[in-house]
């Protein structure tokens, strides 16, 4: 409603300035009246051809003063048409100061003065000018942490770092005589460097280790970085899946990123067609049924997927935009810049739960302001909360605050205490899951040798039917030869 | 048009007509089977009002060809109504949210079925005993009505069929609303109420389990949970599928040697409803199946011999089924359902009381025992 309201005066301007335009040929109607003067038969009996002089000099006549009238009433025009733009324009000042004074009301204080915002705006529009469906991870989780240190990170050098790792792990698989068009053995290849480390190039690289240390970044953002991965060789579930996601795109292996409460991991599909989960910070791929034993997935989480479920190129996008706006919460605080790039991430993947969390999050910042400003200090006292109801726009947030917690709980979220998130990571390290995990890499690389010989021994097929072909080919060939003159 | 249209039904009336005089000897139409349908299906298309407890007691009914006593039943239940109401009034939950009121029904009727309550009878106090879990035959293979909510009622023991059907049955009687969901070879309820969004009630232990606990299964396929096989709350018109399934499933146990029509007319109606409802499908794959091997029955070929599966196939309705047949199974595994091996299920079931630390959800508890 208040939306419609606001848009109301700014169309009645609109029309008023179309109005304008008629008045154009108004001012011209005179002058085609004054050309019919000419066949006046006044204007006619001044018979003096001198007359193409200038007008001004000599007549000084009725015609002249004509002209005057005519003139005055164009400047008389002239400047009620001024008048008349000068006041639309006080009004239109008037009309977005007030609406200023409102917004102030109604929306949070931007933190657009302070140092740094400005490379956040423009990772904004950097990332709204990737390709959602084509875009390349590394370019876009770039984009992303290059933000939080103020456009001073350098594209190339990040870029060339993994592509030279990249290329490292393939070289190793050829030489282990592996098969670098699979997607698993690529696959198992990045896992096992990540999580056991490997010599590449003459350099012992050790395993990425999980830093337990502030693991959500809520002292230090820059934690969750792959950046920070890099220069420590130390981790958490938000930086490694992507590192390992960036290699797995520089190795033109598919992979993607999936979700758990407070989690992310990676998923890839194997020879068999079977997804397999691949979990970083343990080292151990795991089984559906350890994942769902953290016990904070209900059945509805499921059902709409905003867990366990394979992201898509779009989906993840959704996901660096949502990073995009934690890192700025986290550097500047809540302003309308979060609230805009979440929406971005929501248009991507609307289910996306830690976009949504985030969302809300936004939400309460921005109602328990608005309603500060309103003079409602406590949210919670009820009675407090009903003067809302006066304020349109404060009430309609109030209920879109609302409306994202519902959409929340339907949506199948339970908060998962902090206690809860590292007792179910540690009890993912158990021998048990372990083994459970060697025994599917074992069968994975199993599966995977068979197939290569499958596939060798069908190349071999192949070549020697095409020899047998050819040799065909070549003995009709000679048949054909001999036969032909039997027939003439 | 009007007059095609009159001619068509004309047409069809006359093969009804021609279907009637050949086949009715080998239809086996039951009076009691086909009012049990008729009632379940005008409740789908809101010809008749809803009600569960009608559904459920037409399909009892309908096995114990008109012999059941309704009246009695529903005296019990109003019994059990006017206890649960009385709980509901002397009893103020901790629970604080705005949706009180309702849980508050649920509370009472999970307290009726699971707990033992002290009774004010003029001066002496006397002990409500609980509805008890059955051991016995758990799957009603030795009798069907093991599963029935007539039997628990008449011997207050039961199973995950007649306890969530009953539980649901008080909860809409009070006039709340309750959840059938479903996991392999069981059944349990569920909420949503404000403080928590979607639990779970487990009446064969009377435990609250989180979602952990039916995943940890081992018999829940990812993918089963995500196109609602499992675990997916089920509304009304969903339940009375579960009831045209029960239905199908009573008939075959009065008429062993039917020729599937019934059954497939119910199965058929009830997956409309709930396509993915895999009992329903896999009792249709069977169904085609025993099609089939009456087929080749005919033919005088034994089904032992695998030899003969091909060699009946080449009466087109025999391939048809078939085909058809081949189908279907596929598409129970696609969707995500594994079988569990009955033995498994009272291992699993009774591990809900083992592993109650890891799998119960202590905070509902809380809110409903005061």
């Amino acid at each position: 409603m208040m939306k419609k309201l606001q848009f109301l005066p700014l169309l009645c301007i609109s029309i008023y300035g179309l109005g304008q335009i008629p008045n154009f040929p108004t001012s011209q109607v005179p002058t085609s009246s004054s050309l019919g003067n000419f066949s006046n038969p006044n204007y006619g009996g001044t018979t003096k051809s001198v007359a193409p002089s200038v007008p001004h000099d000599g007549l000084y006549n009725s015609r002249s003063s004509q002209i005057q009238q005519q003139n005055a009433k164009m400047m008389e025009e002239d400047f009620r048409k001024v008048a008349q733009e000068e006041e639309l324009r006080n009004k239109q000042e008037n009309y977005s100061i007030k609406q200023a004074l409102e917004d102030s009301y109604y929306n949070l204080p931007s933190f657009s003065g302070k140092t740094g915002t400005q490379s956040y705006y423009d990772a904004y529009n950097q990332l709204a000018s990737l390709n959602t469906d084509n875009y390349s991870i590394s370019e876009a989780n770039f984009i992303v942490e290059n933000a939080f240190y103020g456009n001073k990170q350098n594209y190339n050098q990040f870029k060339s770092g993994i592509q030279k790792t990249a290329k490292q792990l393939l070289q190793k698989m050829k030489e282990r005589k592996q098969d670098t068009e699979s997607n698993t053995d690529k696959n198992l290849m990045i896992f096992e460097y990540l999580s056991k480390g490997m010599k590449l190039g003459g350099v012992q690289h050790k395993a990425i280790k999980y830093d337990f240390g502030d693991y959500m970044g809520a002292k230090d953002w820059s934690k969750m970085f792959v950046s920070k991965l890099l220069k420590t060789g130390s981790g958490q579930c938000h930086s490694m899946p992507l590192y390992y996601l960036m290699l797995a795109e520089e190795m033109n292996a598919e992979a993607h990123l999936a979700f758990a409460p407070n989690h992310t991991y990676v998923k890839f599909k194997d020879e068999e067609g079977e997804w397999q989960n691949a979990e970083l910070t343990n080292g151990i791929f795991t089984t559906s049924s350890i994942i769902l034993e953290s016990g904070y997935i209900k059945s509805e989480a499921l059902q709409n997927d905003i867990y366990m479920k394979e992201q898509n190129k779009k989906e993840l996008l959704a996901q660096f935009y949502a990073d995009l706006a934690n890192g700025y919460a986290h550097k500047y605080g809540m302003d309308e810049f979060v609230g805009k790039t979440l929406d971005k991430a929501l248009k991507y993947s609307p289910k996306n739960i830690y976009a949504n969390l985030l969302k809300s999050t936004f939400q309460q910042a921005k109602l328990e302001y608005v309603a500060g400003q309103l003079g409602i200090k406590n949210l919670e006292n009820p009675e407090e909360l009903q003067n809302i109801r006066f304020y349109p726009r404060a009430l309609a947030l109030l209920q879109e605050t609302k409306a994202q917690f519902s959409n929340i709980d339907n949506l199948g979220y339970v908060p998962m205490p902090d206690g809860a998130y590292e007792e179910w990571l540690g009890n993912m390290k158990g021998e048990a899951n372990r083994q459970k995990s060697e025994a599917l890499a074992e069968r994975m690389k199993q599966i995977n040798a068979e197939k290569q010989k499958q596939k060798q021994q069908e190349d071999l097929r192949k070549a020697q039917e095409q020899k047998k072909k050819e040799s065909q080919q070549s003995n009709e060939k000679a048949q054909y030869f001999p036969i032909d003159p039997k027939h003439l | 048009m009007k007059k095609y249209l009159s001619q068509k039904t004309i047409f069809l009336l006359s093969l009804l007509l021609l279907w009637l005089g050949t086949g009715t000897v080998k239809a086996q139409s039951n009076q009691f089977y086909n009012d049990a349908y008729q009632t379940i299906d005008n409740m789908l298309n809101d010809k008749q009002q809803y009600s569960f407890k009608e559904a459920v007691f037409s399909v009892e009914n309908a096995y114990y060809q008109g012999k059941l006593d309704t009246d009695k039943l529903n005296r019990e239940i109003a019994f059990l109504k006017s206890f649960a109401n009385n709980i509901v009034q002397s009893r103020d939950l901790t629970y604080k949210q705005s949706d009180k009121d309702k849980v508050s029904k649920y509370a009472a009727v999970y307290s009726i079925m699971c707990q033992t309550l002290p009774i004010a009878i003029k001066d002496t106090v006397i002990q409500y005993k609980p509805f008890n879990y059955d051991f016995e035959d758990v799957f009603g293979h030795k009798d069907i009505t093991n599963l029935f909510v007539s039997k628990l009622l008449a011997t207050k023991k039961g199973n995950c069929n007649s306890m969530p059907y009953l539980y649901k049955i008080l909860a809409e009687e009070l006039g709340g609303e309750a959840n059938l969901a479903l996991a392999p070879n069981h059944v349990y309820i569920k909420h949503q109420i404000k403080s928590d969004g979607w639990y779970n009630t487990e009446l064969t232990s009377g435990i609250f389990p989180q979602d952990s606990w039916l995943m940890a299964s081992g018999y829940i396929h990812l993918d089963a949970i995500k196109n609602g096989v499992f675990m997916k709350a089920l509304n009304n018109k969903e339940s009375l599928a579960l009831c045209l399934f029960d239905l199908a499933q009573a008939y075959n146990r009065n008429f062993p040697d039917n020729d599937g029509d019934f059954v497939l007319k119910s199965i058929n109606r009830a997956l409309e409803i709930y396509p993915n409802f895999a009992k329903a499908l896999i009792l249709k794959a069977e169904t085609h199946k025993a099609q089939f091997e009456k087929l080749m029955d005919k033919q005088n070929l034994s089904p032992t011999n695998p030899e003969n599966i091909k060699k009946a196939q080449q009466d087109p309705k025999a391939k048809e089924l078939m085909e058809l047949m081949t189908q279907e199974y596929g598409h129970i595994y696609e969707i995500g359902y594994r079988q569990m091996p009955e033995e498994m299920y009272l291992d699993w079931l009774v591990s809900l009381k083992t592993e109650r630390e890891k799998y119960e959800n202590k905070k509902l508890l809380n809110n409903f025992t005061k």
